[in-house]
């Protein structure tokens, strides 16, 4: 038989009744606050593509001496796209143009079409991706040149397919 | 008060503030999806880097020609003791410019030099202490540092180099 109350502690269930009430809206209230909040709205500008291109028309447009002749980085690419001998002294150039320039401590990548060259900053056994836009320009033999470069550029994390 | 008065009493209290917690629920959840804040200084800082970097008080003009050489910086402009007032005039933020401030440090890696200017000085030497401090809302100030390959037009050479920008942006 269950025992009667008396007035008193009935009084006090209801005290604490709605104290417990009371909490909970409180806890429940601050975490809605915490967690849900107001929400920000960040515009965030595409233009690490266009730093990229800017630096690889610098680098274009780099004087540099071929055989006694005074040319640019452009023009020993196209030379260097039928005359194999001049494709070691334009990667020599290039990743010493990007280590001086943008430091050995990250990696920097130009794309010439699909000859990949990389900086002293990049892994070893790494891989790095070529950057997609790129500057063209043309060959002697009127084919057009991709030129992609690239500043600190993070290593591709492949996955194994289980 | 008997025990079904306050039992119901207790019920009561319940049911109104279940109904006060679902309806700050709802409001919070509302106010959570509706864009009360949009933060442009990403953009706000990239365009003064790519305005500055496009600017023909930093770059080569050929006046023959009537062409702008981007990326060639003229070293007789941005060394020149009238630089600033220039380009204060070129990216022109108002009379009083409290808006955009930058350090261009141009660093010639064929001679291993360095040469320095600024882009609104006065704000930047002002909001850099901020920076540097690590404070943020409205008031403190953002920063932005991007390096660019440019070649430098020292008479009639080519040198290479590296455009270092680093924006400051005040906080709205």
């Amino acid at each position: 038989m269950a025992k009667r109350k008396n007035k008193k502690g009935m009084g006090l269930t209801d005290f604490f009744s709605i104290l417990a009430i009371a909490l909970i809206l409180v806890v429940m209230y601050s975490l809605l606050k915490i967690f849900v909040g107001q929400s920000t709205f960040e515009l965030k500008g595409e233009s690490s593509r266009v730093e990229n291109i800017i630096s690889t028309i610098g680098i274009l447009r780099t004087p540099i001496n071929i055989d006694g002749i005074d040319a640019n980085i452009a023009e020993l690419i196209a030379v260097s796209e039928f005359d194999s001998s001049k494709r070691t002294l334009l990667e020599k150039n290039l990743i010493e143009l990007m280590d001086n320039s943008f430091g050995t401590s990250r990696c920097s990548v130009i794309c010439i079409d699909e000859n990949k060259i990389e900086s002293s900053g990049c892994g070893t056994f790494q891989i790095y991706e070529c950057p997609l836009d790129a500057v063209v320009i043309s060959s002697y033999d009127k084919n057009i040149i991709r030129v992609a470069f690239a500043y600190d550029v993070k290593p591709l994390s492949p996955v194994r397919i289980p | 008060m008997n025990k079904k008065g306050a039992y119901e009493a207790i019920q009561s209290f319940i049911y109104i503030g279940a109904a006060i917690f679902v309806a700050l629920a709802i409001w919070q959840l509302t106010n959570g999806f509706i864009v009360q804040k949009i933060d442009i200084a990403d953009v706000e800082s990239k365009l003064l880097t790519n305005r500055i970097l496009f600017s023909s008080e930093v770059n080569y003009f050929d006046e023959e020609i009537n062409r702008l050489y981007i990326v060639v910086v003229d070293l007789t402009k941005f060394n020149s003791e009238e630089f600033g007032s220039k380009i204060l005039n070129e990216i022109y933020y108002g009379k009083i410019n409290s808006e955009a401030s930058a350090k261009l440090t141009l660093k010639d890696l064929d001679e291993n030099k360095e040469y320095v200017s600024f882009y609104n000085e006065e704000l930047y030497n002002e909001k850099k202490v901020l920076v540097e401090a690590r404070l943020t809302g409205i008031g403190s100030a953002r920063r932005l540092d991007t390096n660019y390959y440019v070649l430098i037009k020292d008479g009639n050479e080519l040198k290479k180099g590296v455009l270092n920008i680093d924006a400051i942006l005040p906080n709205g």
